[in-house]
């Protein structure tokens, strides 16, 4: 079992509260979005009882930081923007490569929906052209993307084309107007609201305006259906406890005050 | 049967904006010793537009491959946009010379205010607007000498000056 960490730390210095989420959780990959504390002191803290992790740079991503408890070299970068970082995982025990990618999408805060939708084929086309220098579909994308599960550009066939359904994915592409787009597999879907065994979303936000949906899902990880079989639901939570701390507060919202507006999401892939 | 095509069909040829990046990208070899490369692919068609992204490429460190900035431009060709990122479009100053697009999309985002409640500040996806071969090559010739670029080249170039072998895994 491999286990991923993501978490948009808005910019706060939260390296304790990442020791004890990779201590408890026994995470491997931790990929930071708004990381603005030097790696050196996140390793520091991961590395207080011994060289576990490596930090895994990349020459052009400022927005993702990535660490990993195997030698960086396992897991080098393939296709990078500055948003985005597109990785391919090969440790000795695994059978055959994965693309790992992380990214950070726009804030809704600076686009409208239909400027999101407008991005997001950017953002696939990475995926693209990682997939076509690796030869294969074996891919995990994880991140902020700034919109939810149900948004157009997560949805959009020339988006991510992110299905809430196994089943669908599994049919690998679909083919509008003579043009065939692969599926991700998005299991966010299943955390939404009281559905979700944590907090209702990773995000919450609560506008004065007529229109508002408190929770938002921002912080996702997408399968492609070729690594559906290593994925497993019940391993996917949002993490509303760092295993000694709270993340939220009274009322279960992020803990602004003390913690990230984000909170973390954790996956394990049995690879 | 009667040809109804013009006889000028075509003569009036002109350098395309994709041609005149890749010829733009075939240069960076030669002047790293084919070390760091760029590569110009063709991206997902949107709403009918041409994309093609600008990559910086080192073949011999896992072909890795860094996205500089993007073209969209629809059949005419011009007006084009060049999306660049944050980090570029900071030293490059994207945002200010632009106001006319940036009002046009704060109209659209004022329009079309998400479902979500979430008020639009301002566009961060950086753009150049260009409406001539002439403005396209100049502002290929700022992004191309930008600090960014030889920041991202210098890192590449940087990293195969070592050979570390890899470590065991533990």
């Amino acid at each position: 079992m491999t286990t991923f960490l993501f978490w948009n730390l808005n910019q706060k210095a939260l390296q304790e509260s990442i020791y004890r989420i990779a201590d408890v959780h026994e995470v491997e990959v931790i990929v930071l979005a708004e990381c603005t504390v030097d790696p050196a002191i996140i390793l520091t803290s991961l590395n207080r009882h011994g060289p576990d992790y490596h930090y895994a740079p990349s020459p052009g991503c400022t927005r993702i930081q990535v660490f990993t408890r195997f030698p960086s070299e396992f897991m080098p970068v393939i296709v990078e923007s500055d948003r985005a970082t597109m990785r391919r995982l090969k440790t000795p025990t695994m059978s055959e490569s994965v693309i790992i990618g992380a990214l950070h999408f726009p804030s809704k805060t600076y686009m409208n929906d239909f400027d999101q939708l407008g991005a997001s084929p950017n953002f696939v086309d990475l995926v693209l052209q990682a997939e076509e220098q690796e030869g294969h579909n074996r891919t995990i994308l994880m991140g902020d993307f700034n919109m939810n599960p149900f948004d157009m550009g997560m949805v959009y066939a020339n988006g991510f084309n992110a299905v809430m359904s196994r089943t669908i994915a599994s049919q690998r592409q679909r083919t509008v107007q003579g043009r065939s787009y692969r599926f991700f597999y998005n299991p966010m879907w299943g955390l939404l609201g009281d559905s979700s065994r944590g907090p209702a979303g990773t995000y919450f936000y609560q506008p004065s305006n007529f229109s508002s949906i408190y929770w938002h899902t921002f912080d996702q990880v997408l399968i492609r259906p070729e690594l559906l079989e290593v994925f497993e639901h019940q391993k996917l939570e949002i993490l509303d406890f760092d295993g000694e701390e709270s993340l939220v507060d009274e009322s279960g919202k992020p803990d602004k005050s003390k913690t990230s507006d984000h909170l973390p999401l954790i996956f394990e892939l049995n690879l | 049967m009667t040809d109804l095509w013009p006889e000028n069909l075509g003569e009036q040829q002109f350098d395309s904006p994709v041609s005149i990046m890749r010829e733009q990208a075939n240069l960076l070899g030669d002047k790293t010793s084919n070390l760091v490369k760029a590569e110009v692919k063709a991206g997902s068609m949107d709403n009918g537009h041409f994309v093609y992204h600008f990559y910086i490429v080192a073949p011999t460190l896992n072909n890795y491959h860094f996205l500089l900035f993007t073209v969209e431009h629809e059949i005419e060709l011009y007006p084009l946009e060049i999306y660049i990122d944050e980090v570029l479009g900071k030293e490059l100053g994207a945002k200010e010379p632009f106001q006319t697009l940036e009002e046009h999309r704060k109209s659209i985002a004022d329009l079309f205010e998400s479902a979500a409640g979430f008020r639009v500040k301002q566009t961060k996806r950086l753009v150049f607007r260009v409406s001539s071969t002439e403005q396209f090559l100049d502002k290929l010739r700022m992004i191309l000498a930008s600090q960014r670029v030889q920041q991202v080249v210098s890192a590449l170039l940087s990293q195969m000056s070592f050979d570390e072998a890899p470590i065991p895994y533990r």
